[in-house]
């Protein structure tokens, strides 16, 4: 048997009334319009149903301004009369409407810069002018809005006066050459400790010195102590070049000097041996017929003596007591010799014994 | 029914004017003090909706965050006399909204800048007073401001303010000091440079010298070899020629004179004078048999 039988209603589930034509909820809603037309003076309710449709329809519009969309990489920060009640992340959500709860996003994600050029004492105290970069993130959107007026402006505040404490205990060479990151790493850590101090939800993420110079009125001195580096590796190598250069040559010298000299001694020896071994064997024969080589040997060398020159004898020991006129000035002026010695010169040149004549040194002994 | 609809919007605005003037929201970033007829009637207000009596009420509401006032190009002397301009800020903050409200006498905000200004400035102008140029400059944040911050720190915490931080932000030096400090800078950078050609010098120096040294000394070294061994050679040809002619000095004498006037005597042009006398000549004046 079905439960929904038209004859007997009373087992109806949906309700005790079931009215025709119109349903219970019709019902209701004229209950709650009459009750509203009471409210505000009785009077038949035809007239002013339009107008409450249009409160509904503007209460509905109201309702609907609460959903809001925080872009990823994003913070929504929710406030309920200026109460902060809840921090969502990304994606689609809804609030009460304004003005009971409103909605700042915040970008927490992206990294962003400032970069500003600023002129810095150093220890000396001497001036550098720096161009400094800054990167940060906002890590706390809540701090960002409600902890520190103006962020942004306190950031390079900080900054400018975090590097001019950091330059301040270095030295102008730090800066210039090796320092700068440990600078740019020292001003970093002082920045992030003064933010976290004001609470601004502010994370450095890094100080880059993107440029040191040093006054326009210095520049030329400085860029000569530079040049100067350049000079000095300059002249070592040339030094160095010079000291390459002459070391090859001198050591050339030395082998050619010390090969002279063995030259020098071979060529003694080998001649000693040369002239002893000749000696040697003139001594056999001479010794087998003494008087007759010796006889021979002198004729031979006189004989070769006197066959070349011009020669003039005088009997000394004739006695007859003439006055012998030799005029020894014509017999050299015939042979176009003026300086009126009779010299015998060094037989270098005409020498018929050769490895006598090369042989300077026997000369000399002899 | 015209004039319904203007009652209803009448007794809607009425209502919310009472709402309007019987709340007030205080920030996140804020506080409030409420004000009755110039009686402080309330200061400790949470963020949030608030409530006070309305037309009766006044609500004066301050900046919960950090505060800055900026000192741009305030000019000090150091205790040497030199010009200093110097750029500095204060952070601060209202910590107490009543004391405050009293204090600047109605909570204006410039005015409690002028006194905190006051406070610090003075501070500031005493530690520059007492330090030379060198020492500001290397001085961190602690030691110059260290000594004044405590003293301003109480006396501004009557006044319901909280001196956060006091810091230097940009000191740069006027006009004649500027000029000093460059000139200073300036030979720094010219004895940087100097010191790095002497020492190019130097090192070139030590170079060439160290390798001229190297090259007489080797040629020294040559030299003496080469002496030693002329000396071997003469040494072992004087020994040579010593074994050969011992065996008959007296024949070597003879041997050795005709070797010597063959080659120094009886030259083209030579002109000799002779006597008949000699021995080559003994059969040139009579054939017999020389009689010795």
């Amino acid at each position: 048997m079905a439960w929904n039988q038209p004859g007997n209603s009373n087992n109806n589930p949906w309700g005790k009334k079931p009215a025709p034509g119109g349903g219970d909820f019709d019902q209701a809603f004229k209950d709650w319009q009459k009750r509203i037309e009471s409210l505000f003076g009785g009077g038949s309710g035809r007239s002013s149903t339009p107008l409450l449709v249009l409160i509904i329809v503007a209460v509905l519009i109201w309702m609907l301004t609460g959903f809001y969309q925080v872009q990823p990489g994003n913070q929504g920060v929710v406030q309920r009369f200026g109460k902060h009640v809840e921090t969502v992340g990304d994606g689609w959500g809804w609030r009460l409407p304004w003005p009971i709860e409103t909605v700042a996003k915040v970008d927490v994600a992206g990294v962003k810069s400032i970069a500003y050029k600023s002129r810095v004492l150093t220890a000396e105290p001497n001036m550098v002018e720096l161009q400094v970069a800054v990167q940060y993130r906002i890590t706390r959107a809540e701090d960002y809005l409600f902890k520190v007026r103006e962020p942004i402006a306190t950031l390079g505040e900080v900054s400018e006066s975090a590097i001019r404490e950091v330059v301040g205990r270095n030295d102008q060479q730090a800066i210039l050459e090796a320092g700068r990151i440990k600078i740019a790493e020292d001003t970093r850590l002082i920045m992030q400790r003064t933010l976290d101090q004001y609470g601004a939800g502010i994370e450095v993420r890094s100080v880059n010195i993107t440029d040191v110079q040093v006054p326009e009125a210095v520049q030329q001195a400085q860029r000569d102590s530079v040049k100067a580096k350049a000079d000095r590796e300059r002249m070592i190598k040339e030094a160095q070049a010079y000291a390459n250069g002459i070391i090859p040559v001198a050591e050339g010298n030395a082998a050619r000097a010390v090969q002279e000299a063995e030259a020098y001694k071979s060529q003694v020896v080998s001649m000693a041996t040369g002239d002893a071994s000749r000696f040697s064997q003139l001594v056999g024969a001479y010794e087998k017929a003494p008087n007759v080589t010796r006889e021979r040997m002198y004729i031979d060398t006189v004989e070769g003596v006197l066959k070349s020159s011009r020669k003039v004898i005088i009997d000394s020991k004739g006695g007859n007591g003439n006055m012998l006129y030799l005029p020894l000035d014509k017999l050299l002026d015939r042979r176009g010799d003026s300086d009126g010695t009779v010299t015998v010169r060094p037989p270098v040149n005409a020498d018929p014994d050769p490895s006598i004549a090369a042989d300077p040194r026997q000369r000399v002994e002899r | 029914m015209g004039s319904r609809v203007l009652g209803i919007l009448v007794v809607v605005l009425a209502v919310i004017v009472l709402i309007a003037s019987s709340t007030f929201v205080v920030g996140e970033q804020e506080m409030a003090v409420r004000v009755r007829l110039s009686q402080i009637k309330g200061a400790d207000f949470k963020p949030g909706l608030q409530f006070k009596i309305p037309f009766m009420d006044r609500v004066v509401k301050f900046d919960r965050r950090v505060l800055t006032r900026k000192f741009d190009g305030e000019q000090f002397l150091t205790n040497e006399s030199q010009g200093l301009t110097i750029d500095y800020y204060i952070k601060w903050r209202i910590l107490d909204a009543e004391q405050f409200y009293q204090a600047t006498s109605g909570g204006d905000e410039g005015r409690a800048e002028m006194l905190v200004g006051e406070t610090i400035q003075d501070g500031i102008k005493n530690a520059v007073a007492g330090r030379t140029l060198a020492e500001i400059v290397i001085s961190d944040r602690q030691e110059l401001t260290g000594e004044f911050m405590k003293n301003a720190t109480e006396r501004l915490l009557k006044l319901g303010i909280q001196l956060v931080d006091v810091r230097v932000q940009r000191i740069d030096l006027q006009e004649e000091v500027a000029t000093s400090v460059y000139e200073s800078m300036k030979r720094t950078f010219e004895g940087i440079a100097r010191t790095r050609r002497g020492e190019g010098d130097r090192e070139s120096q030590i170079v060439k010298a160290e390798a001229e040294r190297k090259k007489v000394e080797l040629i020294a070294r040559a030299l003496a070899d080469a002496q030693r061994i002329r000396g071997e050679g003469d040494a072992t040809a004087a020994a040579i020629h010593a074994a050969a002619y011992n065996r008959n000095p007296e024949f070597y004498a003879f041997y050795r004179s005709l070797q010597a006037y063959k080659n120094s005597l009886g030259k083209e042009g030579d002109v000799m004078v002779v006597s008949p006398d000699s021995d080559f000549f003994r059969y040139f004046k009579s054939p017999a048999p020389a009689g010795r």
